[in-house]
């Protein structure tokens, strides 16, 4: 038998001093015993470093990381993320906190669904003060159209890190969704866990995505490549807070509660999740052959966005183009023909290639 | 075995239950001595119990003056029931020492038994058949039943073609909220069995504490998370006679953790001093008097800056609320399959004293096109411990989520309704600093459900007073909540319009909140089906609207979608005006000759039918 995996907890902070205390608490009070957590502070001007101080020396887990500017969620991330060492990777938003059972409902699935790439499970929208608003987050509760029940039969972990009740009701709540299923199918940030392997996997190498939120990149990514799970049972508290009456609003079925510019944000730079694509195309059309171009198009789906138009737009041809020729070395010529026009069509794909003529006459 | 051999009887209203009752009552042969009967008629029924129970004694209640199917003239039940009085004696002549017959009407016979301090292992109720009666008897008889004793309740099927008030089973479902996790449902079909659940049993596995997959939060979270919390914003215009039982109820809300707000709106009477002794010492209430009367929309609008709770009730200072209310409500908003604006649930309707109800209540109607049944599982949402889990699965079949496309007046009315804060403070009309003089659920019962969608929940959480003051004096409301006064419907018909300004000034947010969905939740809010709309924009009021601001819309739908929503409501001159003031004066050929054209078509086609 294996040993039961290592959790990293990664909590970036910037500024929630008031909060961040309940999130590294909430850390500590996991049942479930073999976790690291690193607490990065993102150069806050509150009174941050005071409150993350004061765990300084109060568990050999805890180790502390104070940057010297604001680097934003992913930035962060990607400095520490060649310390972690665990085999799974939570990332904590310092303003949330996680339920005591979290990382053991989370590594039982892990373990017993070892193909997957990530897990998420259900939050509780609560007021800046912890009291419950929903009992859920829209999207992950209402997009049921992807995924199928778990089946334990499937399940040859012998790792038990729940109770023989609380294991039955993880598989009971498990859905499993796969790779080709396209779409925003989880919880936001605090609540998903990552294999490690396969973050390090598209691990972004360009600093142009250092200010997207880390979900925003890595789930629709990491799913694409190997699948995730859901598991329905509130296993963390999301908290809402700021002024109520627009940007943070808890959310609701098939209302648009974000701001515009924050979804046109987000919609932005998930196009990061392209640029690695293409960047190293050889090397994930080794690893996923033909449905390299699925991965693709797993960027544009969480937003609704339609394939046309997503490959069509300017900053998308723009990434493209630059990495044109490691794509056609990658798949050659008529299979990127042939992927391209499906999704510009044949019109848009020809004035693409203009384009890219005029661009390489340029720079030659 | 033939029980009724040698009796003498009219009719068979028994036999075919038999199988059913000899398998639910076989393990009390031996056990069951005490049977209580309400509805003997010609004694079929009792003979059973006396003989299958052979060490029993059964009451047998009867008026013996029949109920009204049984007198009614030219009733197919119609009997000469001194005539019946006479077979049920002679029918159980050999079993007179173990029958104790009470000749009577069951509300005077029942509480005299409860004084004799009876018990009975086995209660069957088959009396009158309206509501009022089935509940009243049902209710009476529960407290005359020994734990784990076994009620059956006959006719729940009866009369579905007869008004609810006339039917058993509108009174057999009030009673069976009323005892919500004090019995175990047996058998229900034509007949409703159930047993007393012990005391001791029901407080198995219940907790003190607010639960997520069946642990304690403060374990869980370690008091980060803490209760939701409720707002109740009392709105008082001179109720200073009821207003205090209205505040009384909410302190006595088996759920601790809400804040009261008691607005005095400019009230005249005694009420400024009522509330001050009703609210004294319990520091959840404050109390904010407005000089003068605000409406109750104004009031409402006004309130919503001073509430901290995640949920808001206004409570009309004529109802009073159950002591469920607030558990009922939040463990629903809390278990929904999708969030809502707002949750409605059922009210009883009280007398003026407000110490009788009038057991016809109004039930909301569930089985609506696309509405989804139900809440999720137990395990996988926040769990009240005032909820017992017997009322979590009660609240799971009573439940119905309602999509927001369905319009019309769907829920009870005022104080029935529990709205999330946030999505009435997204339709907050204004800031409430202007008197409204109309009704909060008129307003935000309509858009809320528009924008979010609500909930229906089939149980009575709060009594609504009818006296002649409100709204709603003309008697009780069996065919409809909303039957109200015709004055009352206009005045809430043209606060529509209001709706429809207040989406319309504000479209480039609503635009982006509500995608597609806009110019739907705008026809939606003038509670008009499809075939009415253009009638009910040929309003000037609503010409006005648009007029003023179409170049807003313009701006933010483009000229051509502009024009396109603007003709899908308006035709002729009125369609022009509007679209002229959004291009600026000049109206592009195109869209001129597109509202021409439609106007002409419209004209053929009303010739044609002529």
């Amino acid at each position: 038998m294996t040993a039961p995996p290592k959790v990293s907890f990664v909590i970036i902070n910037y500024n929630y001093g008031q909060y961040v205390a309940q999130a590294i608490s909430s850390v500590l009070s996991q049942t479930y015993g073999d976790f690291e957590c690193l607490v990065v502070d993102n150069a806050s001007t509150d009174n941050s470093r005071d409150v993350i101080a004061r765990f300084e020396y109060t568990d050999p887990r805890l180790s502390f990381e104070h940057l010297d500017s604001n680097l934003h969620q992913m930035g962060a991330f990607l400095r520490i993320f060649d310390r972690l060492a665990g085999e799974l990777v939570c990332i904590v938003d310092a303003d949330d906190f996680l339920f005591s059972n979290f990382a053991a409902f989370h590594a039982q699935l892990h373990c017993d669904c070892p193909t997957i790439a990530a897990t998420s499970s259900g939050v509780l929208e609560t007021d800046h003060a912890g009291r419950p608003l929903s009992s859920g987050f829209a999207w992950f509760l209402h997009r049921k159209t992807a995924g199928k029940s778990f089946d334990p039969s499937q399940s040859k972990s012998d790792h038990m890190f729940l109770g023989r009740r609380e294991r039955d009701l993880l598989w009971r709540q498990s859905t499993v969704i796969e790779p080709h299923e396209l779409g925003w199918h989880w919880s936001p940030g605090t609540a998903n866990m990552y294999k490690r392997h396969y973050l390090v996997r598209c691990k972004p190498s360009r600093a142009v995505v250092s200010n997207a939120a880390t979900d925003n990149y890595f789930m629709p990514f990491v799913h694409a490549l190997a699948g995730s799970a859901c598991i329905e049972i509130p296993l963390s508290a999301y908290r809402i807070h700021g002024s109520n009456s627009h940007g943070a609003q808890l959310s609701m079925p098939d209302l648009r509660t974000f701001s515009k510019a924050a979804h046109e944000r987000s919609r932005a730079r998930r196009g990061a999740i392209v640029r690695e694509l293409a960047s190293r195309a050889q090397d994930f059309v080794a690893s996923h052959g033909r449905t390299f171009w699925t991965l693709m198009d797993a960027p544009s789906v969480p937003d609704g966005v339609p394939l046309n138009e997503y490959f069509n737009d300017p900053a998308i041809q723009d990434i493209l183009n630059d990495h044109f020729d490691e794509i056609l070395a990658a798949c050659g010529e008529a299979e990127t023909r042939k992927a391209l026009s499906a999704r510009m069509g044949r019109k848009g794909y020809k004035q693409f290639l203009a384009l890219q003529g005029q661009r390489k006459s340029r720079s030659d | 075995m033939d029980y009724f051999a040698g009796g003498r009887f009219t009719y068979d209203w028994t036999s075919h239950h038999l199988k059913l009752w000899e398998e639910l009552l076989r393990d009390k042969i031996d056990t069951a001595t005490a049977v209580l009967e309400i509805g003997s008629f010609e004694g079929r029924s009792a003979l059973f119990f006396l003989q299958f129970l052979p060490r029993s004694h059964i009451t047998c209640v009867d008026t013996f003056q029949g109920s009204e199917e049984h007198v009614e003239r030219g009733s197919q039940y119609e009997s000469d029931m001194a005539e019946v009085e006479r077979r049920f004696d002679q029918n159980l002549e050999p079993f007179a020492d173990r029958v104790d017959k009470r000749r009577g009407d069951s509300v005077v016979v029942l509480p005299r038994l409860a004084a004799e301090q009876r018990l009975y292992g086995l209660i069957y109720v088959d009396g009158d058949h309206s509501a009022a009666s089935t509940y009243t008897d049902a209710r009476l008889g529960w407290d005359l039943l020994d734990n784990d004793g076994v009620m059956i309740l006959d006719d729940y099927r009866w009369g579905r073609d007869r008004p609810a008030a006339k039917s058993p089973a509108a009174g057999m479902e009030a009673f069976l909220q009323q005892i919500a996790g004090e019995y175990e449902l047996l058998h229900r079909d034509q007949q409703i069995v159930i047993r007393k659940i012990p005391i001791g049993e029901t407080s198995i596995g219940a907790t003190k504490s607010f639960t997520i997959a069946g642990r304690d939060i403060g374990e869980l979270t370690g008091g980060a998370l803490s209760p939701p919390l409720v707002s109740f914003v009392v709105i008082n215009w001179n109720y200073g006679r009821y207003v205090g039982e209205t505040i009384d109820s909410i302190r006595r809300q088996d759920y601790p953790h809400f804040e009261c707000i008691v607005i005095n709106n400019g009230s005249t009477d005694d009420s400024a001093e009522v509330i001050a002794r009703h609210v004294e010492g319990d520091p959840r209430f404050r109390v904010e008097t407005l000089p003068q009367n605000h409406g109750q929309l104004g009031a409402a609008l006004w309130s919503l800056d001073k509430v901290n709770g995640g949920f808001v009730t206004f409570v009309d200072a004529d109802d009073v609320l159950f002591d469920n209310y607030a558990s009922m409500h939040i463990q629903v908003h809390m278990a929904l399959q999708r969030s809502v604006g707002f949750t409605s649930a059922n009210v009883a309707e009280m007398d003026p004293t407000g110490k009788a109800l009038t057991a016809s209540y109004q039930q909301l109607r569930l089985n609506r096109p696309d509405a989804q049944r139900g809440l999720r599982g137990e395990q996988t949402v926040l769990r009240l411990p005032t909820v017992s889990p017997s009322q979590y699965r009660f609240l799971d079949a009573n439940t119905a989520t309602i999509p927001r496309w369905q319009i019309g007046w769907l829920w009870a009315p005022g104080s029935a309704n529990m709205f999330r804060a946030s999505v009435l403070r997204l339709l907050r009309l204004d800031d409430g600093s202007n008197p409204r003089m109309t009704s909060a659920d008129g307003y935000f019962n309509t858009i809320c459900h528009a924008v979010a969608g609500s909930a229906l929940i089939d149980m009575p959480l709060s009594g609504y007073r009818l006296h002649a003051n409100n709204y709603f004096a003309t008697g009780e409301s069996v065919e409809g909540i909303r039957s109200g006064t015709r004055d009352y419907a206009t005045k809430s018909q043209e606060f529509t319009y209001e709706s429809v300004k207040y989406l319309i000034e504000g479209s480039d947010r609503f635009d982006w909140l509500l995608g597609a969905e806009f110019w739907p939740v705008v026809d939606r809010v003038t509670r008009e089906n499809a075939d009415k709309l253009r009638d009910y924009f040929r309003n000037e009021s609503a010409v006005g609207i648009f007029r003023r601001n179409a170049p807003q819309l313009r701006s933010v739908f483009g000229a051509k979608r502009f024009a396109k929503e603007v003709m899908a409501r308006f035709s002729g001159a009125q369609a022009r005006s509007i679209l002229r003031a959004g291009f600026g004066g000049q109206i592009p050929a195109r869209h001129l000759y597109n509202s021409l054209s439609r106007d002409f078509r419209a004209f053929l086609k009303r010739k044609r039918k002529r």
